[in-house]
């Protein structure tokens, strides 16, 4: 089966010649800075995974993936598919599909040649083009657009046009671009949902990039934390949402990610979910906090503080009972809805140190 | 802190009083009383000068804020007049009547008359110096021109043959160097302005140059001898004059017209390419199938711009052949520059202009119609 491996994989930007700056007619010409974009990476991407790539923008995932697809060169490092050598093959030598943000549709091109093209040059026979040209059109459900022009289609049809391009190519692995984000939301979810049945589908490697965490959550089986160039945590959703191995994918992840307190020398981070309301009884195992309401968002079937607490803590209520914001809250958090992280940002799991922080965290905590 | 704030209050009155009197000596008409006001006037500029002259350090910075201050809502408030007649005047007029203003008059004085005076010119025998003694003559000219003049329609039928051979000479040179150029690296760039410089160059320069290297005995031949091949005559032979003209004129523009495509290169969207990269296409897959139909618009403004440019041209052709030898090189621009200027037969020569004016509208409109369809 065709793993993806990347290998010490290095993007440096900045030290190539072309990449220079210039400003104004007789100031000299300045190098950028060298920016490690993509820094020593390490990756398997199994196949037949869903992979998703998430970060803030800036965090290097995109770059990543147009080094898998062959557009950006690498500065150092090996990308294995299997156990060929592809960094210097040519993009489209790759075995690769890949659909982009806005699209890169061939405007001039119909629907059908636009999916062609891709076959044509790949030299297959042209009863087999037509065929796959057929089902891909079938599989997105455009077979009546065939002859029309992208600049006469929606948004959602010329992002399926993208897919069946990419479909129609039988390729080991789809490449995605932030696909989703310049559709509207209703359109977004519904292709989600096509995506997903898609790859459950065709049951080929799927490699998504997303800025947006809740669709990677949704999305993804495997999913690919990245900050600064480097991986944060790799794992399914349930890992890196009940699991955060540091403090950079504990606020990511969820909405509002988790909220973190320091205590002494540690940091402790609960989710604002995982609060119970209105219990004021303190034990060993609770930790209760009283704190006036800043603020109030109200989500239809939950509803969202903000603590007036210099960290910004949020706290979620499911119950449709709405309470007047003048009042005190109380909360209770269990025991073992708390994550302890160390100064550095790295989880702790040590158990005497995670006890340590826990009594630091209820003597800060318990009203007095 | 209360000193300073009245030091402002105090420096506001007196500014006030000194506004409310100019404004009164504005309004008032009377000889006496005006002098009583200038007076007034004036014994109040002289009580802030001394209030001013009373004033030190900080109580002095004060009085200057506040000086600053006024003068600054003063400014605003001027401004906002401004702004209010301006729109007033421009509810009464259409500002967009302003602005057309000089090239209306350009090209109603410049272009339209004699446009019109040229039709009307076309059924006269003309005389220039004494307009009265011009005759009415019907058709005659067009008569003359059209059915008895041979050499007129051979400069027909080579204005025709010397715009399709440079279009389609620059559209093939432009478009393979400018795809090559369009990159943003030094030597591209060095490389652009070289191509760019001809253009820079007057025609009549570049044609004597020209002149000289097409000379028999010239460089150009001097080369090819010494590859053993024997060089035409270039512009002295009726078979290669038209011809050689044409090299010369597509050498001097292809800078210009290369510059445009590289523009419109440049614009085209990026993820395009890397798609086509994606979908296996070669180098000469992409400029076949992706770059030429993506640059259409480019380059049907410069398919029309250089048609309209070749049948309008006279320079080259003036300073290289003079439409010799035996009128091989003679197209019709310079055809009506002889017609008129030369044999004084204006007639001839609005009738020529007259033709030249269709041929040029009616390539353009065919032009623009293909280029058009295949959108």
């Amino acid at each position: 089966m065709a793993d993806i491996h990347l290998q010490n994989i290095v993007k440096i930007y900045g030290i190539s010649k072309n990449q220079k700056k210039r400003r104004g007619i007789f100031s000299k010409e300045k190098e950028l800075p060298a920016k490690r974009a993509v820094d020593d990476v390490t990756l398997t991407i199994p196949h037949g995974s869903f992979t998703v790539l998430v970060g803030p923008s800036g965090c290097g995932k995109t770059t990543m993936l147009r080094m898998i697809a062959g557009l950006e060169e690498i500065t150092d490092g090996k990308i294995m598919m299997a156990d060929i050598d592809i960094t210097n093959l040519d993009p489209g030598d790759r075995g690769l599909a890949m659909v982009f943000q806005n699209y890169a549709l061939y405007p001039h091109m119909t629907v059908r040649e636009n999916i062609e093209f891709g076959l044509v040059n790949a030299r297959i026979p042209r009863f087999e083009i037509k065929e796959r040209v057929d089902h891909a059109l079938d599989v997105v459900g455009l077979t009546e657009y065939a002859m029309r022009k992208p600049a006469k289609l929606s948004g959602g049809q010329r992002q399926r046009v993208a897919l069946a391009r990419a479909i129609a190519k039988y390729p080991e692995c789809f490449l995605m671009d932030e696909p989703l984000s310049n559709l509207d939301a209703k359109l977004r979810s519904e292709m989600r949902t096509e995506l997903i049945q898609l790859h459950e589908e065709l049951k080929s490697t799927f490699i998504y990039v997303t800025h947006d965490q809740i669709e990677a959550m949704t999305m993804g089986t495997n999913i690919v934390v990245m900050n600064e160039g480097k991986i944060m945590q790799q794992g399914t959703p349930t890992e890196i949402h009940n699991d955060p191995n540091c403090v950079f994918v504990a606020q990511f992840v969820g909405d509002p990610g988790m909220n973190i307190v320091p205590a002494a020398d540690y940091q402790v981070g609960f989710r604002p979910r995982d609060v119970e309301f209105d219990c004021a009884d303190a034990d060993d195992d609770h930790v209760i906090l009283r704190c006036n309401v800043k603020s109030f968002e109200n989500h239809g079937s939950e509803f969202l503080y903000q603590l007036d607490t210099p960290e910004k803590i949020f706290v979620k209520e499911m119950s449709k009972t709405q309470r007047p914001l003048t009042d005190m809250l109380t909360v209770r958090i269990h025991r073992k809805n708390l994550y302890v992280f160390g100064r550095d940002g790295k989880r702790i799991y040590v158990n005497e140190e995670v006890g340590k922080a826990y009594a630091e965290f209820k003597r800060h905590w318990q009203p007095v | 802190m209360q000193s300073l704030r009245d030091i402002g209050s105090r420096y506001n009155d007196l500014q006030d009083a000194a506004d409310e009197l100019k404004a009164a000596l504005r309004k008032c008409k009377n000889k006496q009383e005006r002098g009583h006001l200038r007076q007034k006037l004036t014994d109040k500029k002289q009580e802030l000068r001394r209030f001013k002259a009373s004033l030190a350090g900080q109580e002095l910075q004060a009085y200057k804020d506040y000086h600053m201050i006024r003068r600054e809502i003063k400014r605003c408030e001027m401004l906002k007049r401004f702004d209010k007649t301006g729109s007033k005047v421009f509810r009464v007029i259409n500002p967009v009547y302003i602005y057309m203003f000089p090239a209306a008059f350009h090209s109603v004085f410049f272009t339209l008359m004699p446009f019109i005076f040229m039709i009307v010119g076309a059924f006269f025998k003309l005389d220039l110096v004494d307009i009265k003694s011009s005759k009415f003559v019907k058709l005659w000219n067009f008569y003359m021109v059209l059915v008895r003049d041979d050499e007129f329609w051979r400069a027909f039928g080579n204005t025709f043959l010397f715009a399709v051979l440079t279009v389609f000479l620059l559209m093939v040179v432009t478009v393979l160097m400018s795809s090559w150029l369009s990159k943003n690296t030094k030597i591209h760039n060095i490389a652009q302005t070289m191509i760019f410089t001809p253009h820079i160059s007057s025609m009549v320069a570049v044609g004597i140059l020209w002149v000289l290297m097409l000379d028999p005995q010239g460089i150009i031949n001097q080369i090819l001898a010494f590859f053993g091949i024997k060089g035409p005559n270039w512009l002295m032979d009726s078979r290669t004059s038209l011809f050689s003209v044409a090299l010369v004129t597509v050498w001097k523009s292809i800078g210009y017209y290369c510059l445009i495509i590289i523009a419109g290169l440049q614009s085209l969207p990026k993820d395009v390419y890397e798609a086509a990269k994606l979908d296996k296409a070669g180098k000469w897959t992409i400029l076949r199938k992706i770059t030429l139909p993506l640059l259409t618009p480019t380059l049907s403004f410069v398919f029309i711009m250089k048609f309209i440019n070749s049948f309008k041209s006279f320079a080259a052709i003036d300073v290289m052949t003079q439409g010799g030898p035996q009128g091989s090189s003679m197209v019709l621009g310079y055809w009506i520059y002889n017609a008129g200027r030369v044999k004084f037969n204006y007639g001839f020569a609005m009738v020529g202009s007259i033709v030249l004016t269709i041929m040029v509208a009616a390539c353009t409109a065919l032009a623009n119609k293909g280029f058009k369809k295949e959108d």
